[in-house]
């Protein structure tokens, strides 16, 4: 991105004239907003989606002093959490927006980032550039793509799981870089359809650029891997936690052992705004970090009966389309997670959070 | 610290190096060497007759880049390239045009690059010649030739040959030779093996000596006093890469004897029979490391490319990318692709090499087989060991096996290219068209004396372009179709891509284009050979053998007015012919000089003397009746040039009855030839025959006597009807002969007929 | 012109004697030559000439601002890295000036404008392309620059940031592009302090060859706590930097130490003399394994000790052809596998990035070339050098000292920029 949309001072006006419009009418929603977020635009991903509302909250909010904007963004950020069945990535937006504010009073200066400013003009800056943050996320995307397709190499079969927008790009980008070297692609993809919404239109996508792609069920993974003669896995991933392992779509953990059972490496794909400080000890640990599914239900037939009663699908109700359930892939069984800051090995990534809290 | 580093990479770069030197350390002199970039010879025909052979691609790479490699890697300074004027242009713009190479280019590795073109060259003695009169070579220079790949390293050789030439003057000269081992080996040259008689002790070469499968036997002559050494080895086994180190006396051995042509089959055998005359000694330096080879011919070109895919070059293997601009680079199992190259995502390719921007068909199969740039392959093609140049479109369904397709050609669909075919340039074979297996295909746009085919529809098919490639008839077209590298009519088994012996009764590898246009089969060809054996009186000892064979082979091959025979035989013929045609002068002395000149160089047996004046005068014959009627010509032939008559009657015939009979014959045989090379029909042959005789017989250098053996001679007749036809024309003559005894109405006589 | 050393043939010594006299495209293109010839290879000697170079273009090569420098840097980079793709030192050689580079700029930067940099600074004024600033202010003094901060010391590989998707800055321009920009172009006016930059820049570099040379030695220096008394250690196919190593170890310790060379090379057992006199001499007991069967030592053996081409970014590292397999061996036995490398050899590259580190060599290495069925009937693969996993190498011995691992990252971290991983630009 150019610094050209830098000084666009469209998206300040937008937002302020919206704030100014509802501001004394109705209390703002953080959740809505979240929710209208993630909906108007398919490409958010859900921490940036987070700090995006608290953005609006801040242009709505009636705080004056530092302290109390603060403590404002901080009851709001725990209301969004509250309000998801697995609130981590939130956390991950969340926290870094809180950290950054934070330091914009201690009046030090981000690292990677131009001489400290005053809590005003961070402030000012944050509603200025809002919309910038969003395509800022996206490009991160393409960066990690255009890092990750050097490693397709011609004539690799690629394992890809899951609707990650970021894998999605990573092997387009694969596709391309074949396409000017080769005149076509010269690589095959193996997709493992788990019922995300976006993993259909990724396959489409590749099958439009010549990639031969093959769909197989989760079931299928072990058989893949040999059958198939898989040279490395690519994942998307939720949230990257302190300690390099991820937090993410049911199957990942599953997915990542099998390939360190096969010695296929196994890389994932994930800007690094999605890395939070969350340190899980095992699967089980998981509501520990504030992960509400219930995926183990262990029962008997008059529960069953009891279930029957009441409607079966309350849990999705209550919890919208966040339901889908997560597990926790330790960190040994990545090969190195690919940022838009480079390619880390798992270790790497206690550094960053390190900085992010100091 | 530099100086340990430097350590380092004495240690990381090439091996041989390290403690040799001592003896260089002394003098810092640079390092020159010489490029042969013209081979004289048309092995490479139909292709060499529009590219010089050292710019035709190896692996993608004009050869002549790898020479250039070769001494830069050696760290030559000073190059010298010759050429003959029939390509220096071409070969002087390719340097010129490579921002590497060019003289005084910046980058270039050498401090100097000399073009030297000799206008009126005929061989490769020529060239050293005229580099000994320049004096350009200040002292030790590598000698190579412009089809050379190697990369061993010379240093270890030259410190050992400097080391001898400061021990001994003498010492001019060291050979390098690559072992190959007693098995049959690809990149050995077939057809002619070399035969190395070295000391093993001091690795002096003591005799060289070449010998093919088409003489009658495989003797050695060597010289009684080679014995006399403690041991000695004849090797056969290995790879001449014609790399000589030489001290320039070598260039003075050269111009002392003005008859040598050939660095191996003249001047080596020649220098080392006469040692005790010039007291030179050469020695050889077998290398076990590395590779080295010349792409002398075409089956060489094919077992050097495979090397180079086999990676046996390494490092001058594609992706090395040592030519400017390329950018290979080296692929699952073996394939080394350019940029932009188009490989459909079904197409198979192993072993090979693809150049820059071509494409490749889906279901098409490539395998070890070199592909240059910017060629279209169809789909389902299929290419197995075969060379295509540049900008070459084959269509689909098409199958290449083993073939040489150079730039721009152009197959059709579902055409078969069986093995041993050579495309020659711009070639278009219509589609379903399959080329003759045996022979094999060679297809060109031009003939052997350059000038356009007519295209062939029978061959290349309905709207194909180009016909079947013939030899220049013309024995003096260019510098190409003579002054063979290896006299003998062997070098044809190394016209062909595959050598084969089975190759023998074809006409494209043919013998002589005796067998190309009377399709004779072999045992024919071998009768042929037995009446000319006959036809010498041969006083044989073993030691004398072999010479004679060989005399009665290149005899009879001096019969065709192909480009290869015998090295005296056409070196003779050629120089009678050409002072008899010379235009200028009426004087024959000077031939006659070069010609005692050569038969001493080559001790000709007088038989073999006689078939060459005979042939020569009978060739001049033949050309003249062309536009006199026979009796003219045959007075002009003779009479022209003074001193000619005398010539033929002291060393043509010098003898008696039998000679006079032989040499009778030898004309009969010479002109008989002539008739089937198509030169002369029958009829008329017969008659300038007798014209001659007629003449001579009148200038007194045959007697009647001699005519009539002659007439009576069993050989005159046998050997194809032609002879007796031939032989007939003459009853006229030999009635007269018979009855008549006064020669006033000998003119009459002969005008009437 | 090239003096005669040992022989005619050039090589890296005649090659550096010739640097003073030519011209730097000469001498590039002389390098060029020589690795594409392979007549300069191993990662010290590449190294080593690199560095030569580049301090050439430093010294010769028109420049007037720093960006140009850098580019010029590049340009020459990344033909020596083309002309040797497998060579990965030189383009950790190139990395490190490019760094160098900047460093010095920034600080000269600092130095420009003290102070002058906090008060006015509005981040609307920040987020305008600085240069405009320089310009219409016409002061001498350059506007502030946006990413500083990546090129002071302090932050680099890890331009430790997640803030950057919030930054003031758009870190993007750093890192997706590995362009060369640094962000502002401030031309430097005062010829003195391009002066002074190349200075600086030079002595980096020079500073960077004593690494080079001096990184064999300490490496050396940790052999003694590495190497214990009675130890089996087994070396496969030893380099300069391993057989300093041994030897400093034979010097304090007594072990017994067994040299493996993988190919069957036909020097054979007089391969490695030189390395197995000192050794005597200093009491150690060689013993010569033949390729293959160093298998049937390892249960005695208590390490394994491998030179590297290179180690990458995950661990993994490029080394003689056959060392996975030794390694792999060890693995087996569960020996410890120690690498040593200088930190020159250590790259941002992780192993599936690099372009196929498989360099096939001279197929004479395992069939005589005189053999000619063989030579006729088999395709012959000779790696002269391959990957060795990450999972399979337990430490890292650098001139810097041990590490696992986990720690290359920090080691990449503090010797090169972010804006240099990407070289060369694909």
């Amino acid at each position: 991105m150019t610094t050209g949309d830098v000084t666009k001072p469209e998206p300040l006006a937008i937002r302020t004239a919206q704030a100014s419009a509802q501001d004394d009418s109705t209390p703002f929603d953080i959740v809505q907003e979240y929710r209208t977020i993630l909906a108007s635009d398919p490409e958010i991903s859900m921490p940036v989606a987070a700090i995006e509302a608290l953005i609006a909250l801040l242009g709505r909010t009636s705080a004056t002093t530092a302290m109390e904007t603060v403590s404002v963004i901080k009851t709001h950020a725990e209301l969004l959490q509250q309000a998801v069945s697995n609130p981590v990535p939130l956390k991950a937006g969340t926290d870094l927006f809180q950290q950054y504010l934070l330091r914009s009073l201690k009046g030090q200066a981000a690292a990677g980032s131009a001489p400290p400013l005053s809590f005003d003009e961070t402030r000012q800056h944050l509603l200025r550039n809002s919309q910038r943050f969003v395509t800022r996320a996206k490009a991160a995307r393409e960066t990690i793509a255009y890092k990750g397709a050097a490693y397709v190499k011609d004539g690799s079969v690629v394992l890809a799981a899951g609707g990650s927008r970021t894998v999605k790009t990573l092997l387009l980008r694969a596709a391309d870089r074949h396409v000017e070297r080769w005149g076509s692609p010269r690589f095959k993809v193996v997709y493992v359809m788990d019922g995300s919404r976006d993993s259909v239109p990724a396959v489409e996508a590749l099958r439009e650029r010549g990639v031969p792609v093959a769909e197989i069920e989760q079931s299928a993974v072990a058989f893949t891997l040999r059958a198939a003669r898989v040279d490395m896995a690519f994942v998307g991933t939720e949230v990257v936690v302190q300690n390099g392992g991820l937090l993410s779509r049911m199957g990942t953990f599953q997915l990542a052992t099998l390939c360190q059972a096969m010695k296929i490496p196994f890389y994932v794909a994930a800007e690094s705004h999605k890395i939070v400080r969350v340190y899980p000890l095992s699967q089980a640990d998981l509501p520990r970090c504030g992960v509400r599914q219930d995926v183990l239900e262990f029962k008997c037939a008059e529960q069953q009966k009891a279930e029957e009663e009441d409607s079966p699908d309350l849990f999705n109700r209550s919890f919208g389309q966040q339901a889908s359930p997560i597990d926790y892939t330790p960190p040994e069984f990545i090969s190195s997670i690919i940022t838009e800051q480079g390619v880390k090995m798992p270790a790497a990534v206690y550094d960053l959070i390190l900085d992010l809290y100091t | 610290m530099s100086s340990k580093q430097g350590g380092k990479g004495a240690g990381a770069g090439k091996g041989k190096k390290g403690a040799k030197g001592g003896a260089e350390e002394k003098r810092d002199d640079i390092l020159q060497a010489v490029i042969i970039a013209d081979s004289f010879q048309d092995r490479y025909a139909p292709f060499s007759l529009e590219k010089p052979r050292c710019l035709l691609p190896l692996a993608n790479t004009p050869m002549i880049e790898y020479t250039l490699e070769f001494l830069a890697m050696n760290g030559v300074q000073e190059v010298f390239i010759y050429c003959s004027s029939a390509n220096t242009d071409e070969v002087e713009a390719y340097i010129y045009n490579s921002s590497r190479w060019r003289n005084g280019s910046k980058i270039s590795p050498f401090s100097s690059l000399e073009f030297i073109r000799v206008s009126d060259a005929r061989s490769i003695g020529d060239f050293l010649r005229d580099l000994d009169k320049r004096a350009l070579i200040s002292s030790d220079f590598i000698l190579v030739h412009g089809d050379l790949v190697a990369n061993v390293s010379l240093d270890a050789a030259l410190a050992k040959h400097r080391a001898r030439r400061e021990a001994n003057r003498e010492n001019c000269m060291t050979v390098i030779l690559r072992s190959a081992g007693e098995d049959d080996h690809r990149t050995k040259t077939h057809g002619i093996t070399p035969h190395f008689v070295v000391e093993p002790s001091t690795t002096r070469c003591l005799h060289y000596e070449e010998t093919h499968p088409l003489q009658a036997d495989h003797y050695l002559t060597l010289d009684p006093d080679i014995l006399e050494h403690k041991e000695f080895e004849i090797r056969s086994d290995l790879i001449d890469c014609g790399i000589d180190i030489c001290t320039p006396d070598v260039l003075a051995l050269w111009s002392e004897s003005f008859d040598y042509e050939l660095p191996r089959k003249n001047f080596l055998h020649g220098v080392l029979k006469d040692h005790e005359l010039n007291g030179k000694f050469i020695y050889t330096e077998i290398v076990d490391q590395g590779y080295a080879a010349r792409a002398s011919n075409l089956q060489m070109y094919d077992a050097i490319s495979k090397d180079i895919l086999g990676r046996w070059t390494y490092p001058l293997v594609p992706d090395s990318n040592l030519v400017l601009g390329n950018s290979y680079k080296m692929t699952k199992n073996g394939v080394c692709v350019e940029n932009g190259v188009v490989i459909a995502p079904n197409a198979t390719i192993t072993e090979s090499v693809l150049g820059h921007r071509s494409s490749l068909g889906s279901g098409s199969s490539v395998s070890n087989s070199i592909i240059g740039d910017r060629c279209k392959i169809g789909k389902n093609v299929r290419i197995e060991n075969s060379y295509i140049w540049d900008e070459v479109v084959i269509e689909d369904d098409t199958q290449i096996y083993h073939s040489v397709l150079a730039d721009a050609v152009r197959v059709g669909k579902k055409s078969i290219i069986p093995e041993g075919s050579l495309l020659s340039y711009g070639v278009s074979i219509a589609p379903g068209t399959q080329l003759p297996t045996d022979p094999a295909a060679r297809i060109s746009l031009k003939q052997g004396d350059g000038s356009p085919a007519t295209d062939d529809a029978s061959l290349v098919g309905e709207n194909g372009k180009g016909a079947d490639f013939h030899e220049s008839a013309s024995s003096d077209y260019d510098s190409d179709s003579e002054d063979e590298d290896f006299g003998t009519d062997p070098s044809s088994l190394q016209k062909s891509l595959i050598y084969s012996l089975e190759g023998l009764n074809i006409s494209t590898s043919s013998i002589s284009t005796l067998a190309t246009h009377t399709s004779v089969d072999s045992d024919e060809v071998e009768s042929q050979v037995n009446a000319l054996q006959n036809a010498d009186p041969t006083k044989s000892t073993t030691a004398t053998a072999s010479r004679n064979r060989l005399d009665s082979l290149s005899a009879f091959s001096a019969f065709s007015d192909d480009s290869m025979t015998g090295a005296f035989h056409t070196d003779a013929v050629n120089g009678l012919l050409d002072s008899l045609r010379a235009e200028d002068t009426d004087d024959f002395d000077g031939a006659k000089l070069e010609f005692m000149g050569l038969r001493l160089a080559n001790n000709a047996s007088d038989s073999s003397m006689r078939k060459a004046i005979a042939v020569s005068f009978a060739k001049r014959a033949a050309e003249l009746t062309s536009t006199l009627d026979p009796a003219k010509a045959a007075q002009r032939a003779l009479l022209d040039k003074k001193g000619a008559i005398k010539f033929i009657r002291e060393v043509g015939v010098g003898g008696k009855e039998a000679e006079q009979a032989e040499f009778a014959l030898a004309l009969q045989n010479a002109l008989v030839t002539q008739v089937m090379g198509k030169t002369l029909e029958a009829g008329k042959a017969g008659t300038v025959l007798a014209a001659l005789l007629q003449q001579l017989y009148s200038h007194d250098v045959l007697e009647e006597d001699g005519i009539l053996a002659w007439w009576n001679d069993g050989r005159a007749v046998e050997g194809g009807e032609l002879m007796a036809t031939v032989r007939d024309k003459c009853r006229v003559l030999v009635e007269w002969l018979e009855n008549a005894d006064e020669e006033e109405s000998s003119e009459e006589e002969s005008d009437d007929e | 012109m090239a003096p005669l050393l040992a022989g005619y043939a050039p090589n890296l010594e005649k090659f550096l004697k010739t640097l003073k006299g030519q011209s730097l495209e000469a001498s590039t293109e002389g390098l060029i030559a020589l690795l594409k010839r392979r007549q300069i290879r191993g990662a010290e000697a590449c190294a080593f000439a690199t560095a030569r170079v580049l301090l050439q273009v430093v010294a010769k090569s028109k420049w007037t601002d720093v960006d140009q420098l850098l580019a010029n840097v590049q340009k020459v980079g990344a033909r020596l890295t083309h002309a040797a793709p497998r060579e990965l030192v030189i383009g950790n050689i190139v990395r490190r000036v490019l760094g160098l580079i900047r460093d010095e700029a920034s600080e000269e930067r600092n130095a420009d404008n003290e102070g002058s940099l906090m008060d006015s600074v509005s981040d609307l004024q920040t987020l305008q392309p600085s240069a405009a600033t320089a310009t219409s202010s016409g002061s001498q003094r350059p506007g502030p620059n946006p990413i500083k901060p990546t090129l002071t010391p302090a932050a680099s590989f890890v331009s430790k940031s997640l803030f950057n998707l919030l930054s003031v800055v758009d870190p993007a321009e750093s890192f997706t592009t590995g362009s060369p920009v640094t962000g502002s172009s401030t031309p430097i006016q005062q010829n003195s302090s391009a002066t002074a930059l190349k200075s600086e820049v030079i002595d980096g570099i020079e500073e960077i060859m004593d690494e080079l040379s001096q990184a064999d030695d300490q490496i050396a220096g940790f052999a003694d706590v590495q190497i214990h008394p009675g130890d089996h250690i087994l070396a496969y196919q030893p380099t300069a930097t391993v057989e300093k190593f041994l030897v400093r170890a034979a010097s304090k310790r007594h072990f017994t130490a067994l040299i493996a060379s993988g190919t069957p090379s036909p020097k054979g057992p007089e391969a490695y003399a030189s390395l197995k006199k000192k050794l005597a001499a200093a009491g150690v007991r060689t013993v010569h394994v033949m390729s293959g069967s160093y298998a049937a030592y390892l249960p005695k053996v208590s390490k394994v000790i491998l030179p590297a081409h290179a180690v990458l970014a995950n661990g993994a590292i490029i080394a003689d052809g056959g060392a996975a397999c030794v390694a792999r061996a060890a693995r087996e036995y569960s020996k410890p596998v120690i690498v040593l490398s200088g930190v020159y050899k250590l790259c941002p590259e992780n192993s599936s990035e690099v372009e196929d580190p498989i360099e096939l060599g001279d197929s004479s290495a395992y069939v005589p070339f005189t053999d000619g069925p063989l030579v006729d009937g088999v395709d012959v693969e000779s790696a002269v050098s391959e990957l060795v996993p990450a999972d399979l190498v337990d430490m890292y011995i650098t001139n810097l000292g041990p590490h696992t691992r986990d720690h290359l990252d920090d080691i990449l971290a503090d010797h090169y920029k972010v804006e240099d991983i990407d070289f060369p630009l694909q």
